[in-house]
């Protein structure tokens, strides 16, 4: 099983939005949405195609400015803090941000730079993701289930206390879907907290708080 | 120990730096075309028009400098045009190192291989247009610090119009004007050296105009590219 011995997971850390409201052009997403997570908790975002899923996570990553109302990481707003902030929080897109000519371990490599504590186990992770037989292939050249167990291979390598999911089980076969609720379970379990926005009613036994756009 | 050395600039500018070599180097077609419109068109201009040698080696810097700027601007187009669309701008955006670092480490990057292969070149193509060696070197030497300055004004551009569709003529216009100046002190300080003056002057100004590009480029692109990202 794994050992996730990073002490900013077992930190005390809380994520708040509050009056969180987006305009994509003149169609309002949301409006006045606020809701906080803490550690051990996860927050499932529900809704049809279009409804503003991965529009909320973007503001809550801190990639949209929202129209109105702020995110606090700690009782901070992330714009004063976004290397702080970033460097808790990781996130997964079906846009897997991964360059298309290099393998999987190359564009690991990258990662890491880009954050402290990147694990550095990339074997370990490839054999519980069955990506081991793959690495050495050009990312493009892969499945888009092979691409989703890469963007999930990050994800645990980060070590981020903070997971912003957008549809994480989309193309994966049941061994994979089954792996990433494992996970998710596990990291909840150890003091982690996720956001995910999904289709599926997904079976994350800890914690839930619902959000249903529409 | 160990986790400062993890936590550095260094780490994360080193390894931008090195993702980009890597991938512009399995793109290969997508780092010949600028160079080769570049060698064609120099390699062609004398044949188009019929001067004796004298002229051609007076026109020769400055038809060398606008074609090099031309086939230049080809390039910035890709500087983060191909991040956006694979996500890995998301990626360098929730990044916890400084985005002017990493933006940085991009422009360094495409200067690498979209200007030093330039710069490589100069030599050979001034064959064509009869340019003494300490001429073409001179020319090299200009070139070597004007695509620099162009990397850097040019990264600002493409930061700017990434969230535009076609943006490939917007940029044009936009980088265009700021790299006139480049243009006219480094064609000119050449022109210059042949007629006999100190090329001094000239290599100062583009080097003075540089060292101002770099002064603001990475933050300014890192800016743009925050609220181009939305």
């Amino acid at each position: 099983m794994y050992s996730l011995d990073e002490a900013s997971i077992m930190k005390k850390n809380q994520l708040e939005i509050k009056n969180l409201t987006l305009f994509r052009g003149n169609r309002c997403l949301f409006k006045d949405l606020s809701f906080a997570i803490n550690n051990g908790e996860v927050v499932i975002v529900k809704g049809d195609n279009g409804s503003g899923k991965t529009s909320l996570l973007r503001a809550v990553a801190g990639l949209i400015e929202p129209d109105h109302g702020c995110v606090y990481w700690n009782k901070k707003d992330i714009t004063n803090i976004r290397q702080l902030y970033h460097q808790n929080m990781v996130w997964l897109s079906h846009k897997h941000g991964f360059k298309g000519q290099l393998n999987i371990e190359e564009n690991l490599y990258y990662e890491s730079g880009l954050r402290e504590g990147f694990s550095n186990s990339f074997d370990e992770t490839f054999e519980k993701l069955s990506l081991t037989s793959i690495k050495h292939q050009p990312f493009n050249t892969l499945s888009a289930g092979q691409k989703m167990r890469a963007s999930i291979a990050r994800l645990i390598l980060s070590k981020a206390s903070l997971c912003l999911l957008d549809e994480p089980t989309s193309n994966l076969d049941t061994k994979g879907r089954d792996f990433v609720n494992f996970w998710i379970n596990y990291h909840i379990n150890n003091g982690g907290m996720c956001i995910l926005a999904t289709h599926q009613s997904s079976p994350i036994k800890s914690s839930i708080k619902e959000i249903v756009l529409s | 120990m160990n986790s400062f050395k993890e936590l550095s600039m260094w780490n994360g500018f080193k390894k931008m730096l090195y993702r980009d070599l890597l991938h512009s180097t399995k793109n290969l077609s997508q780092l010949m075309n600028p160079l080769l419109l570049f060698i064609l068109i120099s390699a062609s201009f004398p044949f188009a028009i019929n001067i004796d040698e004298n002229q051609l080696m007076i026109i020769g810097p400055g038809v060398i400098w606008v074609i090099a700027i031309l086939s230049f601007l080809l390039t910035l187009n890709n500087l983060y045009k191909d991040d956006m669309e694979d996500g890995s701008l998301d990626y360098m955006l929730l990044s916890a190192q400084p985005l002017p670092v990493l933006t940085f480490a991009k422009i360094l990057a495409h200067w690498f291989l979209s200007g030093l292969p330039l710069v490589i070149l100069c030599p050979f193509v001034s064959v064509f247009y009869q340019l003494s060696i300490d001429v073409s070197m001179l020319l090299s030497l200009t070139l070597l610090i004007g695509t620099l300055a162009l990397s850097l004004i040019g990264s600002i551009g493409a930061s700017l119009t990434i969230s535009s569709q076609n943006n490939t003529t917007l940029l044009s216009l936009l980088v265009l004007p700021i790299t006139i100046p480049i243009l006219i002190f480094g064609a000119k300080t050449v022109v210059l050296y042949q007629n006999g003056h100190t090329s001094l002057t000239g290599l100062y100004l583009i080097g003075a105009y540089c060292m101002f590009a770099l002064s603001f480029s990475p933050f300014v692109s890192a800016a743009s590219l925050r609220i181009g990202s939305d």
